[in-house]
């Protein structure tokens, strides 16, 4: 910005805050079309069927029922998915989870349609389910899928552990499990479609990808992608579970398309808890050596998440606990072994920390342990294996810059000797204790290529639009661009207009997914900034007779300082017959893909860390945990906005702390009993201590401004440091997530039998 | 699902009069509705089977909290909110007051009722212990007249009550011991607001030099209604609370209690903790444990 006043590091509003605050800001459910019907999808309550028998009729009969549409109805393809196309969007023969789509109807009003919807009427031959995730891998186990139970396999080969463990005077080796869990956004998935007198059909959804959807959409009512538009409308949250919504937007847009009416579908909170993505669920199992001084020699660990009955992402998923699995620390001997495995349950898909904080759970779990044996203490056992600027990680990257986790650890000492006076409690019952979690996060997917794209058009009064396709959920990217922007081309923030989430006119930069906006989209939208304001200086140079680095773009004019010389952008675009400048910013990280048998390769152009430090009470009589304090020290390079980011860190600790105490979908012989936020149970202001945020800046040099990116990266140590705390308050291990009263109780071995037991 | 709003039909009676006489009019057709904060749910969850719906909330009869030297009275009316900022209530009857506070989050206690919660006879209430430990007794009313019970026995079996289908509970009345006593209030559940309970316990003594004189102790979400421990607390009176009178007293609690396994929790550990609650509360008695750990009023009201 001009006047020196700067709008990158500095704590601004979101853009859209106001709105959001006066109820203004549109959702789908706000949503209302002329004729408008809604949509409802009828669903199996078993976990797995054979469908024998679908009968429509006595739905479509109904008064007020327009549509009600069977798999035969789809007229292009039925298969969607990111990865695998392997989830019907409407069964025809066999439903794989309570809760897959086998018919989908609409009506002229809600209720008429929920009518329709139960007087569908399905006949079900009942099969058993495949529930356990390691009984599916047997090649006895009834197959969910043709291709077999196990989905996917990851490797990670780096030196050789046996010589690793040799070297070892100390191993530690447990079995750990992670339980599946909900993004629980506010807003349930939803969207409407329409189409227009060409045929052309208009989705408005809720999603972290509108161009995926309109992909899925157009293979699924078999036109080409120009033919669909998808607007994203105000998200309510995502978190990954909104990672592109094809199968709601495909049911919109499949009524809106058979009907020639405008459709509505919108899930309840039961059908979003039921049926939509989740995190996987694992079993863990990890061996880890360290040398009597300290050091980290082996790591040895074998993870198999339970994908549901659809693979989403879940290749993916595992794929980055393999390749996180050692976690940010040097490691000479790794070996990973990840599976990612069908069963008939939900299916599970992406969810902020993608399979790396169901690993760290259990990894910074044992490193406690083994710090307890090398009678460490667990701060300084970190510090003498973490990454640091020059060092190599599990998959062979050398990591030359922005390794800051050292200094997490060591802020994190100090805020631990800030706690240590409040361990006391007054009663015997109540004890308290620190724990600490460590964790990085990969920024972006591990993949290659990737990348971001944004356009900047620079107007002659020296405001700007941006496009660029990554959505904002909630989590304040359009700020950051509106910031980027402000601050290349020198003017305020409210000259800034952000576009975002319209394949009609956004470029597709991939999903608001994997900690990638503000290091991918960042860059792309800086770059695109940067050249329209070198194009600007330009003219300017021209016009002035100087070398454009002389110049100086600031609030509407380029300005030579030495020389106390301006002209209006105005002016210099008419004297050139220029409307305005366009300029594209396109961003690459620079990543080698994995290599499959080793699991080698450079997967993230960069890293973002994390030291985490809770403080919890553990009431001995009943079990419960209470966090007390917390304390969250992350290395995100460069906070654009401080404030969002520490908005960030303070909801993934609300999250981290959940999944550590007490959230989890809760199963009967494959069906879930809590599918509502009575029975499902986040924690709630109530439960939550303030939580001290500390920023680290360990600037990348190929980030915008020197930033990496947040969103996963301060989720990952959460439930680690919450559950390493409950071994320093009262000396047992929770290997089994969520650390409810119940299975905190349980490990409580110390109490005297009482009359009941005996 | 979502059940179709316009399935249903609400009333609302101008005065207690008119209500009654409706009630009277067609026995059971019309379910009360208090403050709301149960029957949403169901309604939300498309589990609501009554169709017809008599709004009280405006029923001023039916509000209001009375100081007599003798005894509180609080209208069915009264909401949760009322109840813990009531002064004389913190002061002789603080087990009500802290299972107000731990009453679903502060929007269910601004608007719901401790008739409501009475008349709702789940067995997981958080106020009901604290109703049965403090001797409550209600006043039943109908088109006819009116009638005192006490509260103890109230509940006879799951979610069945005393309460004929014209009847209306009016009034719930404490009666003031003036004497001291310790009181002990705890709720387990997996997060601090919006839970229900895991067990509840509610428990208040009057000891005299070590010795257990009188002793009142309820429980709830281990049978099927809320529990008054008489055998509990046959036990321990006119004992003193050493460790063998805790062991007999657990013993006999194990024997009354009859909880279950559900997606909530565990009959075992249920089970278990209610005992380990009864020693903390005896040990408070002695003196040598304070009152159990409530929530911190986080709220700022």
């Amino acid at each position: 910005m001009a006047d020196n006043q700067k709008a990158v590091g500095v704590s601004v509003p979101r853009i859209e805050a106001r709105e959001k605050v006066l109820g203004r800001s549109v959702y789908v459910d706000d949503l209302r079309r002329e004729g408008m019907i809604w949509g409802k999808v009828v669903r199996s309550p078993h976990p797995r069927a054979r469908i024998v028998h679908v009968d429509v009729t006595e739905a479509r009969g109904l008064p007020g029922v327009v549509a009600v549409l069977t798999a035969a109805d789809v007229p292009g393809d039925r298969y969607v998915g990111p990865l695998v196309k392997d989830q019907p969007i409407l069964c025809s023969s066999s439903v794989r989870f309570e809760g897959d789509a086998v018919a989908l109807v609409a009506a002229t009003a809600e209720e008429v349609a929920e009518t329709a919807r139960d007087a569908v009427r399905v006949e079900y031959e009942i099969l058993e389910p495949v529930l356990d995730p390691i009984a599916a891998m047997s090649p006895e186990a009834p197959q969910v899928q043709a291709g077999g139970n196990v989905a996917s396999y990851s490797k990670l080969r780096r030196g050789d552990v046996e010589v690793g463990f040799r070297a070892a005077d100390v191993i530690v080796e447990d079995s750990f499990s992670t339980q599946m869990i909900d993004h629980a956004y506010l807003e349930p998935e939803g969207a409407v479609a329409e189409v227009d007198a060409e045929g052309k059909v208009t989705i408005w959804v809720c999603s972290q990808y509108p161009h995926y959807d309109r992909q899925e959409v157009a293979r699924v009512l078999g036109v080409s992608l120009a033919r669909v538009r998808v607007i994203q409308t105000t998200t309510g949250g995502g978190f990954g579970g909104k990672f592109g919504s094809p199968l709601v937007s495909c049911y919109a847009a499949l009524l809106a398309a058979r009907t020639g009416r405008p459709a509505k579908v919108l899930y309840t909170r039961e059908e979003s808890l039921r049926t939509t993505v989740k995190r996987h669920p694992y079993r863990i199992h990890y061996k880890v050596g360290a040398t009597r001084s300290g050091k980290l020699t082996a790591v040895e660990a074998r993870f198999v998440g339970d994908t549901g009955a659809y693979l989403v992402v879940g290749r993916a998923v595992v794929g980055k606990s393999t390749s996180h699995g050692a976690g940010p620390y040097e490691v000479p001997h790794v070996k990973m072994d990840g599976y990612a495995v069908y069963t008939n349950k939900a299916p599970a898909g992406a969810m902020r920390g993608y399979g790396v904080p169901q690993v760290a759970v259990a990894y910074e779990s044992l490193l406690d342990e083994l710090a307890r044996k090398l009678n460490l203490d667990p701060i300084e056992f970190r510090l003498k294996n973490v990454l640091r600027e020059g060092s190599q990680t599990a998959t062979g990257q050398t990591l030359l810059h922005s390794v800051g986790v050292a200094e997490t650890l060591e802020r994190a000492a100090d805020a631990r000797r800030e706690m240590t006076p409040h361990l006391k409690t007054g009663k015997p019952y109540l004890k308290r204790g620190i724990g600490v979690g460590v964790s990085w996060h990969g920024i972006g997917a591990a993949r290659s290529p990737s990348q971001a794209t944004a356009y900047v058009n620079l107007c002659g009064d020296g405001s700007a639009t941006v496009l660029c396709g990554s959505v904002d959920i909630g989590q304040g990217s359009n700020t950051l661009f509106s910031q980027i922007a402000a601050e290349e081309l020198g003017v305020p923030l409210d000259q800034i207009s952000v576009v975002t989430g319209d394949t009609l006119t956004t470029p597709d930069c991939e999903a608001t997914t994997a900690t990638r906006v503000t290091y991918l989209s960042g860059n792309a939208v800086r770059l695109a900034a940067e050249k329209a304001k070198g194009t600007a200086l330009e003219l300017a140079a021209k016009h002035f007779g100087c070398l454009p680095e002389h110049l100086i773009l600031a609030r509407g004019k380029v300005q030579v300082p030495d020389a106390a010389l301006e002209i209006s952008l105005t002016d210099l675009f008419k004297k050139h017959a220029v409307q305005q400048i366009s300029a594209l910013g396109v961003f690459s990280p620079d990543c080698t893909p994995l290599d499959p048998e080793t699991g080698q390769g450079s997967p993230h152009a960069t890293y973002g860390f994390g030291t985490h430090v809770a403080l919890v009470e553990v009431d001995q009589e009943t079990g419960a945990v209470r966090l007390v304090d917390y304390a969250a020290f992350n290395d995100v390079g460069k906070a654009i906005n401080p404030q969002a980011v520490e908005g960030q860190i303070e909801g993934a600790v609300a999250m981290g702390t959940g999944y550590a105490l007490s959230e989890g979908m809760i199963f009967d012989r494959g069906k879930i009993l809590n599918p509502s936020f009575a029975t499902y149970l986040l924690l709630t202001a109530a439960d939550l201590p303030p939580v001290r945020v500390g920023l680290v800046e360990a600037p990348e040099p190929t980030g915008p401004y020197g930033a990496k990116g947040v969103g996963e990266p301060s989720m990952n140590p959460v439930a680690a440091a919450v559950i390493n705390a409950i071994y320093d308050a009262v000396g047992v291990r929770i290997r089994e997530l969520p650390a409810v009263p119940e299975t905190v109780f349980a490990a409580l071995k110390t109490r005297q039998p009482l009359p009941a037991d005996r | 699902m979502r059940s179709c709003l316009p399935d249903y039909e609400l009333v609302a009676p101008a005065n207690l009069r008119e209500a009654l006489a409706l009630m009277a009019g067609e026995p059971g057709a019309w379910k009360p509705f208090a403050g709301g904060t149960d029957l949403m749910v169901l309604l939300e969850a498309g589990k609501l089977p009554h169709k017809r719906f008599l709004s009280l909330w405006h029923l001023r009869e039916l509000k209001g909290i009375e100081v007599s030297p003798t005894a509180v009275t609080l209208g069915a009316l009264t909401t949760y909110t009322e109840v813990l900022r009531h002064p004389v209530l913190q002061q002789e009857f603080p087990c009500l007051c802290q299972g107000a506070r731990e009453t679903g989050g502060v929007a269910t206690q601004n608007r719901g009722t401790l008739g409501g919660n009475i008349a709702n006879a789940s067995p997981a209430a958080d106020s009901p212990p604290a109703l049965l430990v403090y001797d409550a007794e209600l006043e039943l009313v109908s088109a006819t007249g009116s009638r005192w019970v006490p509260y103890r026995g109230f509940h006879s079996s799951y979610k069945q009550m005393d309460l004929r289908p014209n009847e209306l509970i009016a009034r719930i009345r404490l009666p003031r011991v003036g004497r001291p006593r310790r009181h002990y209030y705890r709720k387990v559940g997996t997060r601090k607001a919006q839970a229900i309970s895991k067990v509840v316990f509610a428990g208040v003594a009057e000891v005299e030099g070590g010795v257990v004189r009188d002793v009142r102790i309820a429980l709830g979400s281990v049978a099927p209604t809320v529990l008054r421990c008489a055998k509990t607390e046959a036990v321990l009176r006119g004992h003193p609370t050493v460790e063998s009178t805790v062991a007999a007293a657990q013993a006999a609690l194990a024997g009354e209690i009859a909880p279950i396994d559900d997606f909530r929790s565990t009959a075992k550990y249920r089970r278990r903790v209610s005992l380990n609650l009864l020693a903390v509360f005896l040990q408070s008695c002695l003196g040598t444990v304070e009152q159990g750990p409530g929530p911190e009023p986080w709220y700022g009201a």
